[in-house]
């Protein structure tokens, strides 16, 4: 079954909507991810981006339009198959050991956890951790345990919603090592989050959506040309001059080189934000 | 499914094993009171018809409570005991669908490549498990209270067991009416009230009909009114209002999966 959709993309949204009464949660929304990338999802609080992925790991029916995985609508169980999934706020049984949870998890999947080591040695939850009750785990380490499980199976498309939020920094590298050895190993990653130089370095392309709707999907190089970039002169006497240099704009620029008292100059690229806040300033 | 099944009951053991003790109790204290408060005594005083009241709460509407039949049946129906038990169907029932969506474990259940249905199936084999444990606890003390009791004892003790197989349609109907307002509830709190408020009126119900005689009809519209461990006690399982209680929680179960299958869980 599953092969015979292999060749349809991991996602697919098309005209997908979901209201809650009179709420718009999502409206419309046309989406397709290539295999084998990792693509960001970005928006603004409550702009339909926890909405958009809980139809897209069955936990939520659409109210119109489709979300599919592999080409078939992901409400089928059996469409979940080659899916992982980390939710924004991982709950798991208190009571049981983070091993138990995840021979659970694993096994309510079925296909075993051939990756469950490797990835738990690269985020640094040791056998010891594991072996503890979850109830006393710290948040960061139920994050941890929760992308665990979300990667454990090796399934073909792993979709992470605000994955990295109780990482510590050391943590959040190691994390960032696992969403680029998923991609390069041909697999899919979609990660909702509010971090945005964590989506400028780990993703390819970014989505955008706001109130319910999609702004943009490009790829992060062409968004972060969206943006302005930095512009900082230092001058003789001491003084600085800062200023905005957009792209196709240099007149700025050689204004600046034009000074004879000019004695240092840096141009910062300009970055994910940036276009971000353009991006969603334009449509407002 | 049997690791979600273990994982539920692992969850659950304490309430398991407190509920368990706690039906043992009862009916360990309701053998044991027979022979103390020498009930057999007052057939004669009552003129061998027990008070309307008591006959009511023993939940056997032809049953006598001062029989050491009726008066068994009266601790397999007492509202303790009854409280005990139902509060499995209604806690794994409620927590089915409403409870892991709450608790937040339904983001990652839910989400396997397993259809909602046999998530439900599952939950009804935790409820099956945990139900057979509390009553089974609560058959042990009734046995043990029977057999230091000499009239109970002369009646017969191995009747017991029919009483419990008897609760376990009722318990089932219970159930059915849990898992179809945890699949229709927004909340887990919601479901709960739900479950707790149909029980609790169909009791009531029950009581009322056999209180006043005239209204004696109003039983054969609750559940309770088709249990009557007092009879089963006495006679053996009867299998028509077993059967029946049955067929109705099938159709309830029928409509808690067709709920939650088009329900968000979110």
């Amino acid at each position: 079954m599953i092969g015979t959709v292999s060749s349809a993309p991991p996602i697919a949204c098309r005209g997908l909507t979901k209201r809650f009464g009179a709420v718009v949660g999502v409206e419309d929304l046309d989406l397709e991810l290539e295999p084998g990338r990792v693509v960001g999802f970005l928006g603004a609080n409550g702009a339909g981006k926890s909405t958009t992925i809980r139809m897209l790991v069955g936990l939520l029916r659409p109210t119109a339009g489709q979300a599919l995985l592999w080409g078939e609508p992901a409400a089928d169980a059996q469409a979940r198959q080659r899916l992982g999934y980390m939710p924004a706020d991982p709950a798991f049984y208190l009571a049981l050991s983070g091993t138990e949870n995840l021979d659970l998890l694993a096994a309510v999947h079925g296909r075993g956890s051939p990756d469950r080591a490797s990835a738990a040695d690269l985020l640094g939850l040791d056998a010891g951790a594991l072996r503890r009750p979850v109830g006393e785990y710290s948040s960061g380490m139920v994050q941890k345990l929760a992308l665990i499980q979300a990667v454990q199976h090796r399934p073909d498309l792993v979709i992470l919603d605000e994955p990295a939020n109780r990482l510590d920094p050391l943590a959040h590298r190691r994390f960032e090592q696992l969403v680029r050895a998923i991609a390069d190993a041909g697999r899919t990653v979609f990660l909702s989050s509010h971090t945005l130089s964590e989506v400028q370095d780990v993703c390819d392309s970014v989505a955008m959506i706001r109130a319910g709707r999609l702004l943009a999907h490009r790829s992060v190089a062409e968004l972060s040309d969206l943006g302005t970039r930095r512009l900082r002169a230092v001058f003789r006497d001491g003084m600085t001059h800062e200023a905005a240099l957009a792209k196709g704009d240099m007149a700025p620029l050689r204004e600046l080189l034009a000074r004879e008292d000019l004695v240092d100059l840096t141009v910062e690229p300009a970055t994910l934000e940036e276009a971000f806040v353009e991006l969603y300033g334009e449509r407002v | 499914m049997r690791p979600f099944v273990v994982a539920e009951l692992r969850a659950r053991r304490r309430m398991i094993a407190g509920l368990g003790a706690g039906a043992f109790t009862l009916l360990l204290i309701v053998g044991l009171a027979y022979h103390s408060i020498g009930l057999n005594a007052l057939g004669p005083a009552f003129g061998h018809h027990a008070p309307a009241a008591f006959t009511a709460f023993s939940g056997s509407h032809g049953g006598d409570i001062l029989s050491p039949h009726g008066w068994m049946g009266f601790g397999f129906n007492h509202p303790m005991f009854l409280v005990v038990t139902l509060a499995v169907s209604i806690s794994v029932g409620a927590g089915a669908v409403a409870g892991e969506v709450d608790s937040g474990r339904a983001e990652l259940l839910f989400t396997a490549p397993i259809a909602r249905t046999r998530f439900l199936t599952a939950s009804l084999a935790v409820w099956l498990a945990a139900e057979v444990a509390v009553l089974a606890a609560g058959w042990a003390g009734a046995m043990i209270g029977a057999l230091f009791s000499g009239d109970l004892r002369h009646a017969g003790v191995a009747a017991l067991a029919w009483a419990p197989l008897q609760y376990l349609p009722l318990a089932l109907f219970v159930a059915a009416c849990a898992f179809a307002a945890s699949a229709g509830a927004r909340t887990h709190g919601r479901a709960n009230g739900i479950a707790l408020g149909v029980t609790v009126f169909a009791y009531l119900l029950n009581v009322v009909s056999g209180l006043i005689g005239s209204l004696d009809w109003l039983r054969w519209l609750t559940p309770f009114g088709y249990y009557e461990p007092g009879r089963a006690i006495g006679d053996g399982l009867r299998i028509g209002p077993a059967a029946l209680l049955t067929g109705v929680a099938v159709v309830l179960l029928v409509l808690a999966r067709e709920l939650a299958e088009r329900r968000d869980l979110a």
